[in-house]
């Protein structure tokens, strides 16, 4: 994930020290993050878009054994144990009308929809933080 | 130097586990860590591959390691040691040391305090490929010594050094060794010689040394200190002296000052292992965070229990490197574990009411707190991935980040290749006028996209000298994309930058401006020298 706004990622708590990124695994994806799930607890993906379904169903067999938890942004072809769909609903803090051009971003609202065999029920969760992510 | 004892069960997770008498092993990252007798002559090795090892014997066992259970198996061989001798030390579960001065001139000599001591072992906890005995100067030389004892081709050869050791000091009449492995006094050196650098335990530096030539204990040992230390630290005398065959224990051990011991009274008593496990835990985290706080480290740890009943145990725990508090509290978890799952006859009669952790050995510096928090075998795991990956990729495909200073997203914070030395940035607590307040953008695009911003006629935005719009935000096109209405905005967050540097590329005057679209998306947007740009999407 090349585009990760890293700055983003330490407002929200991550030690970028302990964080580690390979921006650009090429073809190579499918070994590299077999490996990240050997030494990491947490891996974040942006999965190819074709990516095979025996591989990640692999993949997902690997964390299982790990106890790791693999996060695929932007979707998980097969094997993914919870969903979490995101929309942003309210910028607050810009100037709307004839405010704009005031203020400046201040939270971000969204509705996180997960989905899965651990939710019984859908439901939605409200989010809001100051400072980027906050998990709800 | 002190002469040392090792007693060494092989292969002793899977003994502890039970299933030490057919062909077994454990495996950690898919390698093989330890193979039973029966697994060993069916020709697996240690650092196979777990497939290729199956493949060697079909009807293999492999069991997870248990270092929980490993450390309650070895409680009752430790026992059985210290009814004999005093001064034992538990190198690991299934390793212990003790200096043999005193028992060996009782017992009549080291090799019969040798004899004494395995076969003690072997009655306490019968190990099928029985227990070895080493005796040598140190505790490295003398745990190599036990690994090597009763293993004939390597045991021939490192008779045949130490006959030539004592035939070259003109002494006669060198005992035929029994079982164990006794290193003649002042032999040490000459039986480390012909040893493999394998045995050091310090695995990275190991592979360096292969690749460097030096593949034996006696050519690091020729080496000169100075330049060992001069190019591998303080790992690098460590190991130096260990070849050399002097004591391994670190040379500036100290007595530690008598505030480092650490209790917690458990009231009400524990009579379970779980319950004072907790203890245990915060209690090893304040003596770790001590430690760290006065730039000590610990090499040795003793742990004391103490019953309602005035009960009490304690065992001393050494480890090979400076102790974590992980590391720390497993032993003192290990040792609750095989106290009150011991038979009915050694078991306390009451509930633990006290615990205590005291650092015996202790030395300055050297040990700082790794980068990942102190669980090493954490770190260890991590690092070893992004090697695997480095090494698929090249070196600089793994990198990390560290904040730094600057206005933009991207700016704010700088990747450097995984493993140079992390460099702190003084530059990021430093006041940065016109840098746009958090929260930062999600995303951050390596390449600016290229952004139209117009106003409600057409007519393309503009900031003035002034920091000042001259108009405002209506519309929107990324990248050539559909116009998309601008519902709210915030800015311009302006900043002249390096106006001073005579590169003209390396100045810049930006003007940034945060907008929330009408599809429900909200963007960074930089405008430079009249054209804007996507810098950066929040989400």
């Amino acid at each position: 994930m090349p585009d990760l706004g890293l700055l983003a990622a330490s407002e929200a708590g991550i030690e970028l020290e302990r964080f580690a990124l390979v921006p650009r695994p090429g073809k190579q994806w499918g070994d590299v993050v077999a490996s990240l799930i050997d030494g990491f607890d947490v891996v974040l993906v942006r999965p190819p878009a074709h990516l095979k379904a025996g591989l990640a169903r692999r993949l997902v067999a690997r964390v299982r054994e790990r106890q790791a938890v693999l996060v695929g942004v932007g979707g998980w072809p097969e094997g993914a144990s919870m969903r979490i769909d995101a929309r942003v609903t309210e910028w607050a803090g810009l100037g709307a009308g004839s405010e704009g051009g005031t203020g400046h971003l201040r939270a971000i609202r969204r509705d996180l929809r997960p989905t899965g065999r651990l939710f019984r029920t859908d439901r939605e969760v409200s989010t809001a933080g100051s400072h980027g992510v906050r998990s709800a | 130097m002190i002469r040392t004892l090792v007693l060494w069960g092989p292969a002793w997770p899977l003994v502890a586990a039970g299933v030490g008498d057919v062909p077994s092993v454990t495996v950690s990252a898919n390698r093989v860590t330890a193979a039973s007798r029966p697994a060993l002559d069916a020709g697996i090795r240690r650092g196979m591959r777990r497939r290729q090892a199956q493949s060697r014997c079909a009807d293999l066992v492999v069991v997870q390691g248990d270092s929980g259970l490993e450390a309650r198996a070895f409680e009752p061989v430790v026992r059985a040691i210290e009814s004999l001798c005093t001064g034992v030390e538990v190198l690991r579960p299934g390793a212990l040391a003790l200096g043999t001065r005193g028992p060996s001139r009782y017992f009549g000599g080291d090799e019969a305090l040798a004899a004494e001591l395995g076969d003690a072992a072997q009655k306490a906890a019968p190990h099928p490929d029985s227990w070895r005995v080493g005796v040598a100067d140190g505790v490295f030389a003398a745990d190599l010594a036990a690994r090597l004892a009763m293993s004939p081709a390597l045991r021939a050869s490192a008779m045949s050094m130490a006959l030539r050791a004592s035939a070259h000091r003109g002494v006669s009449g060198v005992p035929i060794p029994a079982d164990p492995l006794v290193i003649p006094p002042r032999g040490t050196a000459e039986f480390l010689r012909e040893q493999s650098v394998d045995h050091l335990p310090f695995p990275k530096l190991v592979g360096l040394l292969h690749r460097l030539g030096v593949h034996t204990l006696g050519r690091l040992a020729e080496m000169p200190e100075a330049d060992l230390s001069a190019r591998f630290g303080p790992e690098g005398v460590a190991a130096h002296r260990m070849a050399r065959g002097d004591d391994d224990r670190p040379l500036a051990t100290r007595r530690p000052p008598p505030d480092l011991e650490f209790s917690a009274e458990l009231d009400p008593p524990a009579e379970r292992v779980a319950a004072a496990a907790f203890v245990a835990k915060s209690l090893a985290d304040d003596l770790a965070e001590e430690l760290s706080r006065r730039g000590l480290t610990c090499h040795a740890v003793r742990v004391e229990i103490e019953t309602e009943h005035g009960e009490s145990i304690s065992r001393l725990w050494r480890h090979d490197g400076p102790f974590t508090a992980t590391a720390m509290s497993d032993r003192l978890r290990w040792q609750l574990d095989g106290w009150l799952n011991a038979d009915a006859g050694t078991r306390p009669t009451a509930g633990i009411s006290l615990l205590r952790l005291a650092p015996t050995a202790v030395s300055g510096g050297g040990g700082q707190r790794g980068l990942w928090g102190g669980d090493d075998a954490a770190a260890e795991r991590a690092a070893r991935a992004l090697a695997r990956v480095q090494a698929l990729l090249g070196p600089e495909e793994v990198q990390t980040a560290v904040l730094s200073g600057g206005r933009g997203p991207g700016e704010r914070v700088r990747l450097v290749p995984w493993g140079d030395p992390p460099e702190e940035s003084k530059t990021a607590a430093l006041p940065w006028p016109g840098r746009v307040p958090a929260p930062a953008p999600a995303l951050v695009h390596p390449k600016p996209k290229s952004l139209e911003v117009v106003d409600g006629d057409g007519v393309p935005v503009r900031v003035s000298g002034r920091g000042l719009p001259n108009s405002v935000p209506a519309q929107v096109s990324i990248e050539g994309g559909p116009w998309t209405a601008v519902e709210a905005w915030a800015g311009p967050w302006t900043a002249d930058e390096r106006w001073w540097d005579p590169d003209p590329r390396s100045r810049h005057r930006r003007a940034r401006v945060q907008v929330s679209l009408s599809d429900g998306t909200a963007h960074l947007c930089i405008l430079e020298k009249g054209t804007w740009s996507l810098e950066a999407t929040y989400g």
